[in-house]
């Protein structure tokens, strides 16, 4: 009896080791495993997404939101059906194209992409198919609801090569620190169900919007320039074109516009040379719509005055090898300055340069903003570089005064007649007028860079350049009561060493009304075909978009 | 002695009484959150839908286009120019 007594405590003793093993097992050598198993099942990890910030016209209407779109994936390994009759199913929603079949027969895969960028309509239909080991992604996509227009201004969101959202070129790439925002993510228990469990851990990173953009630019206005444009190019035979609006009070860019653009919701099927903004990116000669600027620094210096009459007006002007002509070989002997400007004289603005000289034309020039950037704020802002200030040959000074053999962009050029549209100062121009975050509103004030001319002499440029309208050559164009300041400007384009005989950019800039300029606007044509003149290509479009400003804004004629 | 045990099976069933009562709120609890959030989700999905629907149908070239269906047309330009067009045809 008592042995029997010893095997069965020796049996459980046995039993009770192995319970005790077992225990170890399970709580210490697979306690890792176990509780990684266990977490997963009550613990849930959620990323919170954030939403990329919207940009608004400044009437608050939203250029660009965000809309949720889906993305279809399939599970190779759940799928019921043949990859065939899915490809068949799908057809329909995916423009016709057919899923690559291959990946499907791969049965190791648990992720295949098949159709993405469709809406909640399409996904109902999808999911009324009622097929098996289908899935469904949702994220936001950009939405333009006024599709391109202002495109080259905006930018584009696309991939930063490692599966995250960027901005490029435009507010899109300048902003996109300020418009991404943070992505947050969700640390919490749940139930069988799913349910989060309140009295368990929670802890959570909010996720931080990105912030909103309220811009300067007037849509309307934004939409009657580019149907202008798109109209005066066809009309006139152009390559390129572009329209720049500012408020020469302050900087702010009302209107941006250009031809050819490209749809920024499908940029990755357009020639990426699109993607890049002509008013700030590109750099042109611009030719007699210079002259303003180099009569404005001689007035300013006082080595000449409007009624001064040109000494050297009666023919062409010899400098070294090169012989400068006026555009139509006419000359007037008893030109004052407002008669050069009036009649574009190449001759008389190589007298003012002269008068100025080359260490103060580069000053001024410096002055007006030239040879360096606008900082304007819009990704892709170049500035082609002014010739060192001991560089300047009598030829180079001479070429500049009639802006050839210059370089500027179209912003640098709208920036300093600005300067003479407000009376002498040089304001930084800006797209973005407030920049909304977490409900705190950042009003971004304007920027004044430098007073280069006074206001006398802004006065005395100004009548220069309403005569200029009223008499010069595209007077035929222009709108009648209003008074306007502009000039006009062919310019050659440089190509290998010399200029392309045949091909011009035309421009037009002026300021409206002239006495209290409500905006300064810059056109340009690349290569017009049915005449290569400013006065008849450029100037009239300036005066329709001109005479559509005036209605659209209630500007009554002055006389 | 029976007392004592009766009094410990008391606090045993108050004890589980009072877990099973919380447990419950706390379901209770997480359900709203949860059909709360849900909510949540919806309003924004449908907020956001409206916000696309009313920026698409304001937009300009909506605009136009509905005018254009309509029967408007651009306005003549009434204050344009005398057209001189000696001037242009001399350049």
């Amino acid at each position: 009896m008592a042995k029997r007594i010893k095997w069965l405590s020796f049996l459980f003793f046995l039993g009770f080791l192995a319970v005790v093993a077992k225990l170890f097992f399970w709580q210490v050598w697979e306690r890792k495993h176990l509780n990684t198993l266990a977490a997963r099942q009550y613990s849930v990890s959620l990323d919170v997404p954030t939403e990329r910030g919207k940009i608004f016209d400044q009437d608050n209407f939203p250029l660009v939101l965000n809309r949720p779109v889906f993305l279809l994936y399939a599970n190779p390994q759940k799928l019921k059906i043949s990859p065939k009759e899915l490809a068949e199913k799908l057809e329909l929603f995916n423009e016709n194209k057919k899923p690559d079949l291959g990946t499907f027969l791969d049965k190791t895969l648990l992720w295949v992409p098949l159709i993405k960028d469709f809406g909640e309509e399409t996904k109902k239909k999808i999911e009324d198919l009622n097929v098996e080991g289908l899935g469904f992604e949702e994220y936001q996509k950009r939405f333009y609801p006024e599709s391109s227009l202002s495109a080259q201004l905006l930018g584009f969101v696309g991939d930063d090569g490692q599966g995250q959202e960027k901005g490029f070129f435009g507010l899109e790439g300048y902003y996109d620190n300020e418009l991404r925002g943070k992505p947050g993510w969700r640390f919490f228990q749940q139930d069988a169900l799913g349910r989060p469990m309140p009295i368990a851990e929670e802890t959570e990173e909010k996720s931080v919007a990105g912030s909103n953009l309220f811009l300067n630019l007037d849509r309307s206005l934004q939409f009657l320039v580019e149907g202008r444009l798109k109209k005066g190019m066809a009309k006139y035979g152009a390559l390129q074109g572009s329209v720049v609006i500012a408020n020469p009070q302050n900087g702010a860019i009302l209107a941006m516009a250009s031809f050819p653009n490209y749809d920024q919701s499908q940029y990755y099927l357009f020639d990426p040379e699109l993607y890049r903004n002509p008013v700030i990116s590109s750099s042109f000669e611009p030719g007699s719509i210079f002259k303003v600027i180099v009569m404005a620094i001689g007035l300013e210096n006082g080595v000449v005055k409007p009624n001064d009459i040109c000494p050297s007006c009666r023919g062409p002007k010899t400098i070294a090898d090169y012989t400068i002509k006026t555009w139509n070989e006419k000359y007037y002997p008893d030109s004052s300055m407002t008669d050069i400007i009036v009649h574009s004289d190449n001759v008389g603005m190589v007298y003012v340069g002269e008068k100025i000289g080359a260490s103060r034309f580069y000053e001024f020039l410096e002055k007006f903003g030239f040879g360096k950037k606008t900082n304007i704020d819009l990704q892709g802002e170049i500035s082609p570089g002014l010739r060192g200030r001991k560089e300047w040959r009598e030829i180079d000074l001479a070429t500049a005064s009639f802006g050839q053999g210059i370089a500027v962009t179209p912003i640098q050029m709208l920036t300093a007649v600005s300067v003479i549209a407000n009376g002498g100062t040089l304001y930084q121009p800006q797209v973005v007028k407030k920049i909304f975050e977490d409900n705190r509103s950042i009003t971004i004030d304007p920027i004044k860079k430098s007073r280069p001319i006074s206001g006398k002499t802004a006065k005395e440029i100004t009548t220069m350049m309403v005569q200029a309208v009223e008499r010069g050559e595209a007077k035929w164009a222009r709108p009648e009561g209003y008074k306007i300041a502009g000039k006009t400007g062919t310019a050659q384009i440089p190509i290998a060493g010399h200029y392309d005989p045949e091909k011009t950019i035309v421009s037009f800039i002026g300021f409206a009304p002239a006495d209290d300029p409500k905006f300064v606007m810059l056109v340009t044509l690349a290569e017009p075909k049915t005449s290569p003149w400013g006065s008849e290509t450029a100037a009239p479009l300036w005066f329709e978009i001109a005479n559509d400003i005036f209605r659209l804004w209630g500007i009554p004629p002055s006389y | 002695m029976k007392k004592f045990m009766k009094k410990i099976v008391l606090l045993i069933i108050i004890t589980l009484m009072g877990q099973f009562l919380l447990a419950s709120k706390t379901v209770v609890y997480g359900d709203s959150v949860s059909i709360l959030e849900k909510e949540t989700s919806a309003l924004k999905r449908a907020n956001q839908e409206l916000e696309l629907k009313i920026a698409s149908q304001i937009s300009c070239s909506t605009i136009a286009r509905k005018a254009a269906e309509v029967g408007f047309i651009p306005i003549v330009d009434t204050n344009q120019t005398k057209v001189d067009f000696s001037v242009a045809l001399r350049r």
